[in-house]
C-alpha cells in the first residue's frame, strides 16, 4: 500500500497561521454580518464601568457602583471600554473583540495537530475539521455577539492545555525543550486563574497534562512542580495588582467572595478602611 | 446558587444530552444547544467498546496517545466543573477542545479515511442544523451597539454629584459620560453587614446626593417629572436604605435613546411620539442613617412556616435570610432561583424562576405538623426529558 501523499512542506509550516487567519476572518465576519455587537445585562451593568476604572480607579469615589460586580477583575473589559469611549461603531468594536477572541483558534489547532500529526491531506483535513467543530458550540458562538470576558479568560487555559500537548509531542531526548513548553503552560494556567477565578478548579487538572510528556518519573515530577510554581507566578502577574487593590480598599483580595474567611487576617494585620 | 448543578446522578449522566436540547438554563442561562459533548461521549463509549473487543482478539485500535489523554483530561475536568457550578461559561476551554477530541475519536473507528471525514461532516451539519434552529447570536442582547455612541444619553449634568442607584441593573455604562468626580453608589439589594458602616460613611459625607433611576415611560409627566405614584414607589424603595426622596421635589429628566431602544427591543409598542419618555430620572435625595436595628418585620409564626418549607428541600430553600411582608402575606427570595410565598390564608407556594406557574407546597398547619412532602427533584422547570417547561 502506498503511503498517503504528503502536503507541501511550505503549506505544513504555514498551516497554523493559515488556520488562525481563516478563523479570525470567520470570527470577525460575525459582527460585520450582524451590523454591530450586542450589549447584555452585564455590559449595561458593569462591563463598561470595569474598563473605566482601570484608567480611573474609583475606590475612593464609588461604592458598589455596579453592585458587587464592580469588584470583578476588570482588565479584560478595558478594550470594550476604550472602543466605547472612542466613539467606535458597533461593527468596529465587534470586529476588534472578535479578533481578540480568535486567539483561541491556534491552541485548538495545536491540540488537533497533536491528535493528527501527519503530513497527508487526510491528516490536515481532520485537523481543520477539528478546529471547525471546536468553534461550533452555541455558547462559544454567542460570545462573538457579546462583550463578556468568558472567552478572554478561557484563552490562557486553552493555551496551557495546547502547550502541554506540544511538550508531549517532543522526543524524550530533548528534555529542555519539553521543560520550556511545560513551563509556559504553567504560566498560562496561572494567568487563566488570574483572569477568572473560576478557572481555578479546572487548572487543578493541569498536573495530569504536564505529566503527559515523555520522560522518567523524576522528570515528570519535576515538570509538574515547576509548572505548578509558574502557575502561581502567572496568577500573581495577572491578578496581583488587582488583588492588592481589593485588599487595600476592602480587606479581601477576592472581594466579595469568601469575605468571612479573611476576618482573622484583617484582625491580625489590623486592617481597617 | 445551584442554577446549573445536576440534581441527581441521572441528571449528571444525562447532562451531555440535556445540553443538546434547545432549552435555556441547562448549562448556561441562554438557549445554547450543543450536540458535541454528547457526540464525544458516545464516541468514547464506542471506541472503548472497540478497544475491549479488539483486545480479546489481540488486535489494536487506531487511537493515539494524545487522543486518550485529551479524553481523560476532559472527563477529569468535568469533575471540578460539576462540583463547583456546572456553568458552561466557566468551561469554555473544554467546550472548544471537544472539536479536536471529536475528530480524534472518529479516527479510531474502523472505517476508511473518507468515511471518517464524512462522519465528521455529519457532526458539523448536525450542529449547524441545531444552530440554524436556535441562533446563538443576540442571545445575551438587551441593546445592539450599531452606530455610535454605544449608549445614547443626553448631556449629563456638568456639576458632580453623588448618584445613588436603586435598580439591580445599575446602568453604570453611562457613568463615564458623567463628570469624573461624580460618585456612584448602588443600594439595590443591600450590602453585607461589614460594608454597612462604609456605605453609611459615604452617604453621610456625600454632597448633593441624587437618585439616578431609569424612568418608567408611562409614569413620565410634564417636563419629565415622575408621576405621584412613581414618586411614592421610589420613595418606598429608598427608605429602608435611609435615602429619602421628598415627593414634592423637582427631578430632572435625562433623555436616553439607549433606554428607548432597550424598551422597543423588549417589545414596548410605543409610537415614535412617545420615545422621548425614555430616560433617567435624576432626583435630589437626602440621607439619614437608618435605625441600627431595622424594625423586625418578621413574625415568629411566619418564620416557623418558612423553616418548615426549608426543611423539605434545603438544597433549594436554604435556611437564613428574612421574609418580606407583602399586601397578601409574605415572600422570601432564595439564592437558588426560587421564591416562596406564604399567603395570609395559610397557603404556601414556591415558584422556580423558569416555571410558568407557582406550585402549592401545602397549608400552614400541614407544614408545621410535618405532614407535607415535596419531591425536590421536581422543583426546577421540567426539561425535554419531562415534557418541557
Amino acid at each position: 500500500m502506498t503511503p498517503p501523499k504528503a502536503l507541501p512542506t511550505a503549506f505544513l509550516r504555514a498551516e497554523g497561521w493559515i488556520v488562525w487567519l481563516l478563523g479570525a476572518a470567520a470570527f470577525a465576519a460575525v459582527p460585520v454580518a450582524l451590523g454591530g455587537i450586542g450589549l447584555s445585562w452585564d455590559a449595561i451593568n458593569h462591563h463598561i464601568y470595569l474598563g473605566w476604572i482601570i484608567e480611573h480607579p474609583r475606590f475612593d469615589r464609588d461604592f458598589a457602583a455596579a453592585f458587587y460586580q464592580a469588584y470583578q477583575y476588570p482588565f479584560l473589559y478595558w478594550p470594550v471600554y476604550k472602543l466605547a469611549m472612542a466613539g467606535a461603531s458597533g461593527v468596529f468594536a465587534g470586529v476588534v473583540l472578535a479578533l481578540m477572541q480568535s486567539l483561541a483558534v491556534p491552541p485548538a489547532w495545536i491540540v488537533a495537530r497533536a491528535c493528527f500529526p501527519g503530513d497527508s491531506w487526510a491528516d490536515a483535513a481532520f485537523r481543520w475539521l477539528g478546529v471547525v467543530i471546536a468553534f461550533l458550540g452555541a455558547l462559544t458562538l454567542s460570545l462573538l455577539d457579546s462583550t463578556s470576558n468568558d472567552m478572554g479568560a478561557a484563552i490562557p487555559l486553552l493555551w496551557s492545555v495546547a502547550l502541554a500537548f506540544l511538550a508531549a509531542g517532543i522526543p524524550q531526548d530533548e528534555p529542555r525543550r519539553v521543560l520550556f513548553w511545560i513551563a509556559l503552560s504553567g504560566l498560562a494556567a496561572g494567568i487563566a486563574v488570574g483572569f477568572k477565578l473560576s478557572n481555578g478548579p479546572l487548572v487543578l487538572v493541569m498536573p495530569l497534562a504536564w505529566a503527559m510528556a515523555r520522560g522518567t518519573l523524576t522528570q515528570r515530577v519535576q515538570r509538574v512542580v515547576l509548572a505548578g510554581v509558574l502557575t502561581i507566578a502567572g496568577f500573581l502577574v495577572a491578578y496581583g495588582y488587582w488583588g492588592w487593590q481589593l485588599w487595600v480598599h476592602t480587606g479581601n483580595p477576592i472581594y466579595p467572595f469568601a469575605d468571612g474567611a479573611f476576618d482573622h487576617l484583617r484582625s491580625a494585620l489590623g486592617w481597617h478602611r | 446558587m445551584n442554577r446549573f448543578l445536576p440534581d441527581t446522578w441521572w441528571d449528571l449522566l444525562m447532562r451531555p444530552f440535556d445540553m443538546a436540547a434547545p432549552e435555556a438554563n441547562v448549562y448556561v442561562e441562554t438557549v445554547a444547544p450543543d450536540v458535541r459533548l454528547a457526540v464525544v461521549l458516545i464516541l468514547m463509549l464506542a471506541v472503548g467498546a472497540l478497544w475491549l473487543w479488539r483486545r480479546r482478539a489481540n488486535a489494536s485500535v487506531n487511537v493515539s496517545a494524545p487522543v486518550v489523554w485529551l479524553a481523560v483530561l476532559l472527563l477529569v475536568s468535568m469533575v471540578p466543573w460539576f462540583a463547583t457550578t456546572g456553568n458552561g461559561r466557566y468551561f469554555i476551554a473544554w467546550l472548544v477542545l471537544l472539536g479536536p477530541l471529536c475528530v480524534g475519536l472518529l479516527r479510531a473507528l474502523p472505517f476508511s479515511a473518507g468515511r471518517k471525514l464524512a462522519l465528521a461532516a455529519v457532526v458539523i451539519v448536525t450542529q449547524l442544523f441545531v444552530l440554524s434552529q436556535n441562533t446563538p447570536f443576540g442571545q445575551w442582547t438587551w441593546i445592539r451597539w450599531e452606530e455610535p455612541p454605544y449608549f445614547q444619553i443626553d448631556k449629563p449634568p456638568a456639576e458632580p454629584a453623588t448618584y445613588v442607584t436603586i435598580a439591580s441593573l445599575s446602568y453604570t455604562l453611562v457613568a463615564p459620560q458623567f463628570p469624573l468626580d461624580a460618585s456612584w453608589i448602588n443600594v439595590a439589594a443591600g450590602v453585607s453587614p461589614r460594608d454597612a458602616a462604609e456605605l453609611d460613611k459615604r452617604l453621610s459625607s456625600a454632597h448633593d446626593v441624587k437618585l439616578f433611576v431609569p424612568a418608567i415611560p408611562s409614569q413620565v409627566r410634564a417636563e419629565g417629572q415622575p408621576s405621584p405614584a412613581a414618586r411614592k414607589a421610589l420613595a418606598g424603595l429608598l427608605k429602608p436604605h435611609g435615602v429619602l426622596l421628598d415627593e414634592s421635589t423637582t427631578c430632572s429628566f435625562l433623555r436616553s435613546g439607549g433606554l428607548a431602544r432597550i424598551g422597543v427591543r423588549a417589545g414596548a409598542h410605543r409610537p415614535e411620539s412617545e420615545l422621548h419618555k425614555y430616560g433617567f430620572w435624576i432626583c435630589p435625595v437626602t440621607y439619614k442613617r437608618p435605625p441600627a436595628e431595622a424594625p423586625d418585620e418578621s413574625d415568629p409564626a411566619v418564620d416557623a412556616v418558612f423553616e418548615a418549607v426549608e426543611r423539605l428541600c434545603p438544597r433549594f430553600f436554604p435556611a437564613g435570610g428574612n421574609a418580606q411582608k407583602t399586601n397578601e402575606g409574605w415572600i422570601k427570595h432564595y439564592d437558588t432561583d426560587v421564591i416562596v410565598y406564604l399567603f395570609d390564608d395559610g397557603t404556601a407556594l414556591y415558584k422556580f424562576w423558569r416555571s410558568i406557574n407557582p406550585v402549592v407546597i401545602g397549608k400552614r398547619d400541614q407544614l408545621l405538623a410535618g405532614r407535607v412532602t415535596l419531591d425536590c427533584t421536581k422543583i426546577r422547570a421540567p426539561n425535554w426529558r419531562h415534557g418541557g417547561p
